[in-house]
């Protein structure tokens, strides 16, 4: 336990929060470190006792809105003051403005060792608490919104936040080593950087204990049906596979905006029989799944680094992954699966076809695969190393 | 005749005596993306038809954008919006003002709107009758769908309006819509009249989704107005591919993951990688400008890959004039006006086999025809014609041709005519 309490704000997250940020929080909370979760959505249940949960103000609900104003134009008007400021700067339309304003009011009356923003977006959207709190700042990098989103033309306000915010984290927190070079490009020094891998709990995602080798190989995927996913170039890879008689079947886990694109995909290459869509699922139905298949399938075209990938790995699968963002960093090619190409459905394809051959090889690499994860990827080795980076921000003066 | 009394009169469309009267249901109108609707209306009310437009949403920027619809006085009255939703507590007015109109001009047609409906429906009726009261006040001979979806669930229209039902199917309906869902376009099948597709590859598709054989259907492509596209000056360069004369490649079209964007620029990866010097450019808008503009990046041709945004169709036109070849690497598509219009430009395609693409363009005569989600295929077709001025002097020719002979706009109109005919 700690010597010294951490009271840690967590910026910018959703509710439910994403499995692998609750997890984190969990952990961290689990270490006895003091957190407060701050979110737009409206917390139905809690995600422990020792946590608590803000919603923020917004004009979406009037009445909470006002009182809060009120209050702190009483108690706090020096805060409430400087918050208004920084947003009719930072803002043109009124609207926004009023909504950034209240949603700075919901810091006033609390005191953090650390504010960390889950996302570069979260770290743009409430740019002015830099200057408002007298707080540690840290930033999490976790993939598109560094690797993909500033490359459309029409986004180039983001490259700016990014850069502007990178200068006044205190830290940053890279889930890969190829994340944060691209991060770099944005001006992120690399002495602020600290690379944490994500975590998988290893207790609850565990292999299945006996494989069955017969009937249809058995491929799962899951992720969001969004285009980063590149789902259509693994339905190819599966058509191609049925091409040369490799009888397979194939999972995707996860919903999302471009189902229609799936199902139109699976519906033109004539995989009906072939391809199953089960949706979004709960986490122990995620776990079935994978415990139920023969090999993890990921064709992403730009990953952080694969949540979905440890999990599948803790399950003892062998992995097929494009090599994009920190996917290397979790797979060796040749050791825990194999990494092939982006956009390349015919090396994708061969590589399945190796797996699927040679059960021999596919349990070997599942070994691996979950040694790898033991080694590298708990649940306790992140908590430990973001417990260890907040403290040692904590010792070094603030602001240079 | 008919057109010249169209365009003297003006604004008196009642005193018209026309040949019936025509009810097109569109989701916005106007709009660039579907100039054909915009065609399509001015041609039948000049063949004399009585036409309406039935749209959700009508937009005054996208009004400036058509100066044919501007430079008429008898269309903006044709065009009925759809009363508005919000705020909802002025929908019980509204309703009842329209109600009240409704009964004062339409009086026979309402009552049995209502009868019929109150059969059907119960109370809900009121809220059907909000909807539809542009219709009752237009009373339609025929009530055209221009897009499959929109005709789920209205068919009810046929007997509570005594009016024909004709829909069309223009691609994403029959390629995504509810796909799904068991049944989707089941009511459509059972009670339309008549059904429109692009073309036959379209009608394939409705009757894998469940469409009878027998069912009444026409097949009538898209169109352009010849003349309005003038090649003149395009001119075939000789020694292209060089770093002082890139290939000059041209793709138009929403940004759209179906428009396959994608495989297009690994195309042009590949033409680089074999020596070829290549400045790609992209018209058009749409939200999947994040994964195209990230594919530009991944594959490193920020330097030779140009997005262009929205244009009006002076710029396309002068664009078509500047390229070489028109890239098409769709994954799916109705039928693709924009390749239509590169033809009538003069401009060698290479496009996908997606749909109505292998219709649209007569593969190794207006130019190749390769499968869809494969660069390489891509890659290949284009380098053959940067390799031959003559070729894409060829192709480009009898593109216009094939244009001219099979999708000029007054074979549509005629051809929409007779179907309504037909119909009615």
């Amino acid at each position: 336990m700690l010597k010294r309490p951490i009271r840690l704000a967590i910026v910018g997250v959703r509710w439910p929060p994403e499995t692998f940020i609750a997890r984190k929080i969990a952990g961290l909370a689990a270490y006895g470190v003091d957190v407060t979760v701050f979110t737009s959505g409206v917390p139905s249940d809690g995600i422990g006792p020792e946590i608590s949960v803000i919603t923020l103000p917004s004009l979406r609900h009037k009445k909470a809105a006002l009182k809060a104003c009120l209050s702190l134009l009483v108690s706090k008007p020096r805060f409430t003051q400087r918050a208004l400021q920084a947003v009719s700067l930072r803002e043109s339309d009124s609207w926004n403005k009023l909504n950034s304003f209240l949603r700075l009011l919901a810091f006033a009356n609390r005191q953090f060792d650390i504010i960390h923003f889950e996302w570069n977006s979260a770290a743009i959207e409430f740019e002015p608490l830099f200057d408002l709190l007298d707080s540690i700042f840290v930033i999490s990098c976790r993939g598109a919104q560094v690797q993909v989103a500033p490359h459309n033309p029409d986004r180039r306000k983001l490259a700016d936040g990014l850069r502007r915010t990178f200068i006044r984290a205190n830290a940053v927190h890279c889930v890969s080593e190829a994340i944060l070079q691209e991060a770099a490009k944005y001006g992120l020094d690399r002495r602020k950087a600290h690379v944490i891998r994500p975590a998988v709990d290893v207790d609850f995602f565990q292999p299945r204990h006996a494989r069955s080798s017969s009937g249809p190989i058995q491929l799962v995927t899951t992720g969001s049906l969004i285009w980063r996913k590149g789902h259509e170039y693994a339905l190819q890879a599966i058509n191609l596979l049925k091409d040369r008689h490799i009888d397979v079947r194939f999972t995707i886990i996860g919903d999302g905006p471009e189902r229609q694109r799936v199902l139109y995909t699976i519906q033109d290459l004539g995989l009906e029989k072939e391809v199953q869509l089960v949706g979004s699922v709960p986490p122990a139905h995620v776990r079935d799944l994978l415990q139920q298949a023969d090999i993890f399938l990921l064709s992403s075209l730009s990953e952080g680094i694969s949540n979905a990938v440890l999990e599948a790995m803790a399950c003892g699968l062998p992995v097929v992954t494009t090599d994009c963002g920190g996917m290397r960093e979790a797979v060796t090619d040749g050791i825990e699966g194999f990494t092939v190409p982006v956009r390349d459905p015919e090396t994708m394809a061969a590589a399945l076809a190796k797996l699927a051959r040679d059960p021999e090889l596919r349990s070997r690499m599942g070994r691996a695969a979950r040694d790898r994860i033991l080694k590298q990827f708990t649940l306790a080795q992140q908590t430990a190393a973001f417990i260890e980076l907040y403290q040692s921000l904590m010792k070094v003066p603030k602001h240079n | 005749m008919a057109v010249i009394t169209a365009r003297q009169t003006g604004a008196n469309i009642e005193a018209l005596s026309r040949v019936g009267r025509i009810a097109l249901i569109v989701p916005a109108f106007p709009k660039l993306s579907e100039t054909f609707i915009v065609s399509k209306f001015l041609g039948l009310l000049d063949k004399g038809w009585d036409v309406r437009i039935v749209c959700s949403t009508s937009d005054e920027a996208e009004w400036r954008r058509f100066p044919q619809l501007l430079s008429r006085t008898d269309v903006r009255q044709r065009v009925v919006v759809a009363p508005p939703v919000k705020p909802r507590w002025l929908v019980p007015v509204r309703m009842a003002l329209l109600l009240l109109r409704s009964l004062i001009q339409r009086p026979a047609a309402t009552t049995r709107y209502m009868a019929q409906g109150w059969k059907r429906f119960g109370v809900r009726v009121l809220k059907h009758f909000y909807l539809d009261a542009n219709l009752i006040l237009a009373q339609p001979d025929v009530v055209h769908f221009e897009f499959g979806a929109l005709a789920v669930n209205r068919m009810y229209l046929r007997d509570l309006l005594g009016c024909k039902i004709v829909v069309s199917f223009r691609g994403y309906d029959l390629n995504f819509s509810g796909l799904d869902q068991a049944g989707y376009y089941d009511d459509v099948w059972a009670y339309a009249d008549h059904i429109h597709c692009l073309g036959y590859d379209l009608w394939q598709r409705a009757l894998r989704r469940g469409c009878p054989p027998e069912k009444p259907h026409t097949l009538i492509a898209p169109a352009i107005d010849i003349d309005r596209f003038s090649p003149a000056e395009r001119e075939i360069a000789q020694n292209i591919g060089t770093p002082d004369r890139p290939l000059r490649l041209l793709s138009v079209g929403r940004l759209e993951w179906k428009k396959g964007y994608e495989y297009g620029l690994q195309a042009v990866k590949l033409l680089r990688e074999s020596g070829l010097e290549v400045e790609y450019r992209i018209i058009g808008s749409g939200h999947y400008l994040d994964a195209i503009a990230f594919c530009r990046h991944q594959l490193g041709l920020e330097d030779c890959v140009h997005f262009l945004g929205p244009q009006p169709q002076s710029v396309v036109l002068d664009n078509m004039r500047w390229a070489d070849i028109f890239m098409h690497a769709a994954v799916t598509e109705g039928f693709c006006n924009a390749v239509i219009e590169a033809q009538a430009m003069k401009l060698p395609v290479v496009t996908s086999d997606a749909d109505g693409l292998s219709e649209n363009v007569i593969d190794g005569c207006t130019g190749f025809v390769v499968p869809r989600r494969n660069p390489h295929a891509l890659a290949e077709k284009v380098r053959i014609l940067a390799e031959s001025p003559e070729l894409r002097a060829k192709m480009g020719e009898a593109g216009r041709n094939h244009v001219i002979e099979h999708f000029a706009i007054e074979r549509q109109i005629e051809a929409f005519s007779n179907l309504y005919k037909q119909v009615l």
